[in-house]
């Protein structure tokens, strides 16, 4: 950070601007570029969900707004924006409204916590492991609010999915993420990031010693995000459109952005526990390989490990839009049992299973 | 959650159409049920009243769009007995093809659909990408795409002069069955969505007037292509199934499809050395038929259709009735529902393959 | 001023047509060309329109694809009331523009869904192709283009009022009240007694009122007679013929059992239970009540609904609810 600090001092002194400025103005730069990341980001995933499952399904998907259907999802953002919202005279109109800014304001921090190089760090607290998980189950009570206010029955059994599913499915993945403490010895994103650099590049993450973690993680994030199988509060075959059947206009607009949103950063949360984060798969960065240990190297370093970060990402996204190609929905009644039954006893002999590898790594 | 009324449809995404379930649940489960239906009644039989018998010909394709040519073969059947004419065997072996041709496309329609349901998104475009290709040769030969029009009494309308299209149609049917076998038979999620669930006896079957494949599926060998004059040269098994679960109606539907496929193959056979006429040469415009009644029965996609024509002697049908597969079908839901969750109504309710305008007619 | 609002007007439009979400609402034959036009050889989601929403809320466009009954009708007017706005329509298929061809000869019908909402865009045929779906949805976009704010809110307060005159119309029509549990549903757990088996009786006519009825189709079910296929019924102006038609799974064949009644028969639900929506359409068509038979309730028609259509001296009207134009 102070690297970054220093340099945008200099940038400033050119204008002949005091230091002062920068005091106030850097800490809350980088939220804004979050932000704006964000943005951008949830316009290129729905548009590239839709892509890729017109891909999967044989068709071409949207190709005629803009170059290649790129101008697709801002029309979409554009006319939900300018669309009428209506709020049911039956509903709450307080939590009706209330309910998508819940739902959306976590993600925004959420996303300030990830590390996405090893400058670009903005929330690195000795626990913010423990934060993320606090902060992204906040959505899944905003969803809930909805599906209440609403006062509409396919909503409140949304809802009341969206509870009893997000209660079973925290559980597993808190104990996976255990496995990965203990491993690591830290409850810090960066300092879990940075235990899994090892000169042999792949071969030190995490998702070695604790396969079974990573994939009831991810199962686990399926459900917490509603997607596919585990899509049941807004089963569209069975509640119409679940908690927010009755939300129209910017309202769902929100829950719309939210939803992609903490895909992307669940999806890149995965890959900071498990696949190394913005570390490079081969041990060392490519810039320095190529470039040495010049100073342009370095900041190209920042750079590239922003591409290793967004790549991981990028991939458990993909992995996420072809099982929702492939698989059917489950009963919630099964989504339920799976959790309990599977999920967790797998969760905690991964756990075991990480505390045999520290333990002999340990004695070694 | 305490007990309510859930009211689904008639504008529901998973009822195909416009049937309407008042759901009686607690919290999730299913209490009771009762269909409501008529939301798409056209009054088709009265309209038979008003037209004459070539007039109505047109429209019987609409009482089942996805099964247009056994809807035009019950009517027409029914017209043929009471004029007591026989058509020639070429037409016979078109009809044959073509119903057959139907009943793929209307099971792999259904298939799509039913795991769109599920939750299952890609099924529906590949089998309707399959579904196309039968629709496109039944363009070419009756100009339209689902209303067909192509029987006419006493035979079929014009000859068939693409038949070389149909064997190639067949083996792309054939092939990708065999992918969505793939996909769904060992489907662990698929399984648990569909085994065990909406279990249907034979004697309950029997006592609901349930016909075709959902009776099949309860392990019964029904089917009334096998009384008909019309299938008797032609060797097929009865596709049957004994546990009348979901499961069982799916792997009946998908048996069907390849016992169909035989059929077609068959028929393709004997149409290339049937010569003959294609059909009576009967002036239909203005026909008037003796008092008398007659009844055709025939074996859609869907269960029996019988096509019950009365005439008194005028050049209009004194009454037409139709008794169709789904109407019974839909009488069984509340039984079926009874005791299981939100989630199985789509699976249960999709699995007996009811479409709506054979309902209200 | 005015360049302000063409911008705008503009880039609004420009986001409108591009971003038509359908409601997915479908109720007859056209619904399923609506779902080829969302499948691979047609594929919608090149016009950004395949985003189909099941909620009316969040639709912008209602393709009206498919025949609108009486009883519909109330329910699509609510849908278009749900939607917001800005909010467009297809009328898809001979049926929605204009009754097709069931303009005729029909009691039930709605004659054309402009009389009950506004129309952006017809599409006739029975049933429209794909690609004219895809047309359809190409001109409601040049439309939509040329469209202004000012013009669109004129437009929209000019509906609102006049669409509420005819919700009031409608709301007699349909009955939404619904039942007690407890007495909506049929018991139809009743055990069939199995008799001996016993020759199949020579009976097909019985004149007039049959307290037999009962008995014999018992006798016909213990021979073997098992499933009823339908009960067909004709109005012959002086007496009403009720065919039994019955299949038997054992000789693999059917028997069609005759009675002539005037206004009641007995029930046979506790033998057929399949017989109960068959003696709820006949109640609601020749207006016969069965004896045994509780829950009588007219079945394809609105509850609301006078006359039984199939009779022989039912008259058809043109339009059985009359709309305030």
């Amino acid at each position: 950070m102070n690297y970054l600090y220093c340099a945008f001092i200099e940038f400033l002194a050119k204008f002949n601007l005091p230091e002062s400025i920068a005091l106030i103005i850097f800490p809350v730069l980088p939220f804004c570029i979050v932000a704006a990341g964000m943005l951008v980001m949830v316009l290129v995933l729905v548009l590239a969900e839709r892509k890729i499952l017109g891909f999967l399904t044989q068709r071409k998907g949207p190709n005629r707004v803009g170059y290649w259907g790129l101008l697709q999802t801002v029309a979409d953002g554009l006319k939900l924006l300018c669309k009428e919202n209506i709020t049911p005279t039956s509903a709450d109109k307080f939590l009706f409204t209330l309910a998508p800014i819940i739902a959306f304001t976590p993600v925004l921090v959420v996303w300030g916590i990830l590390p996405y190089n090893s400058e670009f760090d903005l929330m690195s607290t000795p626990a913010n492991l423990i934060i993320y998980l606090f902060l992204a189950i906040i959505p899944v009570l905003g969803i809930f609010l909805a599906g209440y206010a609403s006062n509409s029955k396919y909503s409140i059994i949304g809802g009341m999915r969206v509870i009893a599913q997000a209660i079973s499915y925290e559980l597993p993945i808190v104990f996976s993420l255990l496995g990965v403490v203990v491993l690591s010895s830290s409850l810090n994103l960066t300092q879990i990031t940075l235990s899994q650099s090892s000169v042999y590049g792949v071969l030190g993450w995490y998702i070695i010693p604790s396969f079974i973690g990573f994939i009831v993680v991810f199962v686990s994030i399926l459900a917490e995000l509603n997607r596919c199988p585990f899509d049941l509060p807004e089963a569209e075959s069975e509640l119409v459109a679940g908690y927010n059947t009755e939300y129209s206009g910017m309202r769902f607009a929100l829950f719309y952005i939210t939803e992609y949103a903490m895909m992307f950063a669940n999806a890149a949360f995965i890959s900071v526990i498990f696949l190394g984060g913005y570390l490079s798969p081969f041990g060392s960065y490519i810039s320095n390989i190529v470039f040495g240990d010049s100073l342009f190297a370095n900041i190209l370093v920042y750079f590239e490990q922003t591409f290793w970060l967004l790549l991981k990402t990028g991939i458990i996204i993909f992995l996420f839009m072809l099982v929702r190609a492939t698989m059917p929905r489950l009963q919630s009644d099964k989504l339920l049992k799976f959790s309990w039954n599977i999920m967790l006893p797998l969760a905690i002999l991964n756990l075991f299973i990480c505390m045999v590898i520290k333990g002999l790594g340990g004695l070694l | 959650m305490s007990r309510m009324k859930l009211n689904l449809g008639p504008q529901h995404p998973s009822t195909h159409g416009v049937l309407r379930l008042i759901l009686d649940v607690d919290g999730e489960k299913i209490l009771g049920c009762e269909p409501v239906i008529g939301y798409l009644h056209r009054g088709m039989e009265k309209m038979a009243e008003g037209m004459t018998y070539l007039q109505y010909l047109p429209t019987v394709d609409r009482v089942d769009y996805l099964s247009g040519f056994f809807n035009s073969y019950a009517y027409v059947a029914a017209v043929e007995k009471l004029l007591g004419i026989q058509i020639p065997q070429k037409a016979a072996i078109i009809r044959v093809m073509l119903m057959e041709l139907n009943r793929i496309a209307s099971h792999l329609l259904w298939l799509g659909t039913y795991l769109l349901d599920l939750g299952a998104v890609s099924p529906f475009f590949y089998t309707f990408r399959e579904r196309e290709l039968i629709l496109n040769f039944f363009e070419k030969i009756s100009g339209q795409r689902m209303m067909y029009n192509y029987f006419i009494f006493g035979g079929v309308r014009s000859e068939i002069d693409c038949l070389e299209e149909v064997e190639p149609i067949c083996k792309t049917v054939l092939a990708k069955l065999e992918d969505y076998e793939k996909i769904l038979t060992e489907n662990p999620i698929f399984i648990s969505r569909t085994k065990n669930l909406g279990i249907m006896d034979r004697e309950t079957a029997f006592a609901y007037s349930i016909t075709g494949p959902n009776l099949r599926a309860s392990n019964s060998h029904l089917d009334f292509r096998k009384l008909s004059d019309l299938y008797k040269d032609f060797e097929f098994k009865i596709a049957k199934a004994e546990d009348g679960d979901c499961f069982a109606r799916y792997k009946v539907r998908l048996d069907e499809i390849r016992e169909s496929v035989k059929i077609v193959l068959q028929a393709v056979e004997k149409l290339k050395v049937a010569g003959g006429n294609i059909n009576t040469g009967l002036k239909p415009l203005n026909l008037k038929i003796d008092t008398g009644e007659a009844i055709a029965d025939v074996e859609t996609p869907r269960g029996l259709t019988s096509c019950c024509v009365k005439a008194d002697g005028s050049d209009k049908p004194y009454r037409v009735k139709w008794r169709t597969g789904s109407f019974y079908a839909v009488q069984i839901l509340p039984k079926l529902l009874t005791g299981h969750m939100i989630s199985d109504v789509m699976a249960i309710y999709g699995s007996l393959d009811v479409m709506l305008p054979e309902v209200d007619r | 001023m005015n360049l302000i609002v063409t911008t705008v007007d503009y880039i609004l439009n420009w986001s409108r047509a591009n971003s038509l979400w359908p409601l997915t609402f479908a109720t007859s034959c056209c619904g399923i060309e609506m779902m080829q036009t969302t499948a691979s050889n047609n594929d919608i989601a090149r016009f950004g329109s395949e985003v189909f929403r099941n909620s009316p809320r969040q639709a912008d466009l209602l393709i009206c694809a498919g025949t609108i009954n009486h009883k519909m009708a109330p329910v699509l007017l609510k849908l278009y009331q749900q939607m917001a706005e800005p909010k467009y329509v297809i009328a898809m298929g001979a049926c929605a523009c204009g009754g097709g061809m069931f303009c005729n000869n029909t009691y039930s019908v709605v004659n054309g869904i402009d009389k009950i909402i506004p129309v952006d865009v017809y599409l006739p045929m029975c049933p429209p192709r794909p690609e004219s779906l895809l047309d359809a949805v190409r001109k409601l976009q040049a439309k939509i283009k040329k469209e202004s704010i000012t013009k669109r809110k004129e437009f929209m307060e000019c509906h609102r009022s006049k669409l509420s005159e005819k919700a009031e119309i409608l709301v007699q029509a349909p009955d939404l009240k619904i039942v007690k549990t407890d007495e909506c549903y049929l018991d139809f757990s009743l055990e069939f007694e199995c008799k001996d088996y016993i020759q199949t009786p020579e009976i097909n006519y019985i004149p007039d009122y049959n307290s037999e009825l009962l008995n014999n189709l018992a006798n016909l079910k213990a021979s073997g007679f098992n499933i009823l296929t339908a009960i067909i019924a004709t109005d012959y102006r002086d007496c009403i013929e009720l065919n039994y038609r019955l299949y038997s799974t054992f000789q693999s064949r059917f028997f069609d059992y005759k009675i002539y009644v005037q206004s009641e028969a007995d029930s046979v639900i506790s033998l057929y239970p399949s017989a109960y929506y068959d003696e709820c359409e006949i109640y609601d068509m020749f207006g016969i009540t069965f004896k045994g038979n509780s829950n009588l309730k007219r079945l394809l028609n609105p509850k609301s609904w006078v006359g039984h259509p199939l009779k022989k001296d039912y008259e058809l009207k043109d339009e059985r609810l009359v709309w305030n134009e």
